[in-house]
C-alpha cells in the first residue's frame, strides 16, 4: 500500500501536478508501474524488467488509477484487490500504474503508452492478452494512451483485448463545468477579494479541466477504438434523486456509461453494469464489480 | 532515507508560494486601500493630502511585501546551499561505503 507521503504527493499531483511539472519540480509523480502495491517500482529500461518477473504469465492487467490517488484505490476491505484477484483466479500478472494526475489526460495518456511501449519491449515474453482496467479519470488516460498507441503504431496497442472503465467520465463531469462558471462569475465581478477566490479556483490542475468535458474536447478527439472490447460500469447513489442528479456523487451515470443506455427500454446492454447503491470510490473497491471483472475476462479465456 | 530530490522540489513549492502569494495578498491590499483613497481623492478639500498618503502608503506596502519576496528569496539560496552540502556529504558516504 502506498504510504502517507505517496498519499499526499498523488493529492498535491492532482492539484497542482501540471505547474510542478512545467517548473521540473522534484515532487511531481512520474508515470511509473509496481508489479505489486507496496513494492519499489520497476524499471522499465531494457535488460531490468526480466528480473523482476521469474514466471511471467502471457496475460497482463493494468489498473490505472483516477485524480489525486495511487495504487492503493484499489485495495478492497479483506486486503485483496482487482490485480491480485485476477492474478489468483485467472492467472494475470498485474501491473499497477502510477502517474501525475494534474498533467492534461493527452499528456498522461501520452506517458502511459511511453511506458507501456517500454514494458513489452522489456517483459520477459510477449503477451498473448492485455487488459486495461481504469477508475475514474484512469479511464480516460486509458483511452487516450490507446489513441496515442494506434497514431503512432506502437507494438503494445493490438495486444489489448479489452479495456474495463470504472466510473470514468466519459462525457465529463458536471461538477467541475460547475466550478468553471464560478470562476468565471466571480471574476466578472469588479472586486479584488472575488477575483483572488477566482484565481484560487483557477489554480486546480489541466487534468482537473480536463475532467470537464472528458474526450469530447474537439483538440483530443478519442474515439473507443473498434478493435478493442470496451466494459463499462457506473455506480449510482441509493437515494434515487440524488443519483439522478449526481450520479455516483461525481460522475453521472450517463457519463460513466458514455450514453450507452437508451432511456426508453429497462435492457442493459452486456458490456454495462450499473451498481447500485454504491458511490465513486467505492467501485474501485468492490466484491460485485470485481465479479463483473472477472466474468467479463474469463469469457475471453474461454473464447 | 532523505529523498533529496523531494526536499528540493517541497523548497521550491514554498518558495513559489510565498513568492505568488505575497504577489496576490498585494495586488487585493492595493486594489483594497484605493477605495477610500479615490473617495478622498475625489473631495478638493482633502484631495492633495489623500493623493499624498495615498502615494506612501502603496510605497511603503510595496516596499513590505518587495521585502517579504527578497528573503523569501534568500531563504531559498540559503536552502539551497544546504541541500547540496547535504547531497555532497551523502555522496562521500556512499563512496566510502564502496
Amino acid at each position: 500500500m502506498a504510504n502517507k507521503l505517496d498519499t499526499s504527493l498523488a493529492i498535491l499531483n492532482g492539484a497542482i501536478g501540471d505547474y510542478l511539472a512545467k517548473t521540473g519540480n522534484g515532487l511531481a509523480t512520474e508515470t511509473t508501474f509496481f508489479a505489486a502495491r507496496g513494492s519499489r517500482h520497476l524499471d522499465l529500461e531494457p535488460g531490468h524488467l526480466a528480473g523482476a518477473f521469474p514466471s511471467p504469465s502471457k496475460r497482463v492487467v493494468f489498473l490505472v488509477h483516477g485524480l489525486m490517488c495511487t495504487e492503493s484505490v484499489w485495495q478492497m476491505p479483506g486486503g485483496g484487490d482487482y490485480g491480485s484477484l485476477l492474478a489468483q483466479d485467472l492467472g494475470f500478472c498485474p501491473i499497477y500504474v502510477r502517474y501525475n494526475t494534474g498533467l492534461p489526460i493527452a499528456q498522461s495518456g501520452a506517458g502511459l503508452a511511453r511506458a507501456l511501449e517500454l514494458f513489452v519491449a522489456g517483459y520477459p515474453v510477449l503477451p498473448d492478452e492485455i487488459v486495461l482496467v481504469g477508475h475514474s479519470m484512469g479511464g480516460l488516460v486509458a483511452r487516450s494512451a490507446c489513441h496515442i498507441a494506434r497514431i503512432e503504431k506502437q507494438r503494445w496497442l493490438p495486444l489489448v483485448r479489452r479495456a474495463v472503465y470504472l466510473g470514468t467520465p466519459h462525457l465529463g463531469t458536471p461538477l467541475e463545468r460547475v466550478g468553471r462558471v464560478v470562476a468565471k462569475l466571480l471574476r466578472a465581478v469588479p472586486d479584488p477579494y472575488t477575483r483572488l477566490v477566482a484565481d484560487i479556483g483557477d489554480l486546480r490542475s489541466a487534468g482537473i479541466k480536463d475532467l470537464g468535458e472528458g474526450l469530447r474536447d474537439a483538440r483530443h478527439p478519442v474515439p473507443l477504438l473498434p478493435e478493442i472490447e470496451h466494459f463499462l460500469v457506473a455506480a449510482s447513489l441509493s437515494d434515487p434523486w440524488l443519483a439522478t442528479l449526481f450520479g455516483d456523487a461525481l460522475v453521472p451515470v450517463s457519463s460513466a456509461t458514455n450514453g450507452g443506455l437508451d432511456p426508453g427500454t429497462d435492457t442493459v446492454p452486456h458490456n454495462l453494469k450499473i451498481v447500485e447503491g454504491s458511490d465513486h470510490m467505492a467501485i474501485a473497491r468492490d466484491t460485485a464489480v470485481y465479479s463483473y471483472i472477472h466474468a467479463w475476462c474469463t469469457e475471453r479465456a474461454n473464447g | 532515507m532523505v529523498d533529496l530530490k523531494r526536499l528540493r522540489g517541497l523548497r521550491a513549492l514554498i518558495e513559489d508560494a510565498v513568492e505568488h502569494g505575497s504577489g496576490a495578498i498585494e495586488r487585493v491590499h492595493l486594489a483594497t486601500a484605493a477605495r477610500p483613497f479615490g473617495v478622498l481623492e475625489r473631495i478638493p478639500p482633502t484631495a492633495l493630502v489623500a493623493r499624498g498618503i495615498h502615494v506612501a502608503h502603496d510605497a511603503i506596502a510595496t516596499g513590505v511585501y518587495g521585502t517579504i519576496r527578497a528573503t523569501n528569496r534568500l531563504v531559498g539560496v540559503a536552502a539551497t546551499m544546504a541541500l547540496d552540502i547535504a547531497e555532497t556529504l551523502d555522496d562521500d558516504k556512499d563512496e566510502d561505503i564502496s
